[in-house]
């Protein structure tokens, strides 16, 4: 049992991490995540990533996002592995 | 039919690729002026070869010299010159005269045909177009 739980949670990766300069006072966003699930290796394209400057475009209207951390993971599990770009960042109003 | 429906199937995994991401990093985003911006993309590719593959398929010895003068980290496969890339502010400020580029999404990728791949370098971004 304990054996099938740890297969099916999957081994994290970090793949790459990137921040840009922090800005002196800003509103915190929200993390956004964008993720695919590839199965026996096959992808055609990594454009799910691109969503994620739409949605930081989206969290902070009006504004200047900086202090982006952006991270690229992949979490492997049995055949399937699941690609995730998570980011946050400073809303500058 | 199901012979022919399963070679279809077999050419179509094929054509679509393996395109692994290996890096991504998005730059600061200027929200300011959202209505005049325009999305831009670059697209630089490169081929190259999976040469331990092709090395090991020849005979142990071939693969071991490949593997002992190609040793170290990589994304990808190893090219034999550095030009890859090299041209991409000028792609930049092509596509963007103005120079004020926000939201510069950058990705890594390769996408893996058998003993070849294309090394792909993505950079996406959005042009604030001066009036």
């Amino acid at each position: 049992m304990l054996i099938i739980f740890v297969y099916l949670a999957g081994c994290v990766h970090l793949s790459s991490v990137s921040v840009t300069s922090i800005p002196p006072n800003g509103q915190t966003i929200e993390a956004v995540a964008e993720s695919r699930y590839i199965v026996m290796g096959i992808n055609p394209d990594n454009d799910f990533a691109d969503d994620v400057v739409k949605d930081l475009r989206e969290k902070c209207p009006g504004g200047k996002v900086q202090g982006i951390l952006t991270k690229h993971e992949v979490i492997v599990y049995p055949f399937v592995q699941q690609h995730r770009v998570t980011a946050r960042g400073q809303c500058v109003l | 039919m199901t012979t022919q429906l399963g070679w279809a199937f077999v050419i179509a995994l094929s054509l679509s690729g393996c395109v692994t991401l290996h890096h991504i990093s998005i730059g600061d985003i200027d929200n300011t002026q959202p209505d005049r911006t325009r999305r831009f993309e670059i697209e630089i590719e490169a081929a190259a070869l999976n040469e331990e593959e092709i090395a090991s398929a020849v005979s142990p010895w071939l693969y071991n010299s490949v593997a002992f003068f190609s040793m170290g980290p990589r994304t990808g496969n190893p090219r034999r010159n550095d030009s890859m890339g090299g041209s991409l502010l000028e792609q930049i400020y092509q596509r963007c005269p103005s120079g004020k580029v926000t939201g510069l999404t950058s990705r890594r990728e390769t996408n893996a045909l058998g003993y070849a791949s294309i090394e792909v370098l993505r950079v996406s971004g959005y042009c604030i177009i001066e009036e």
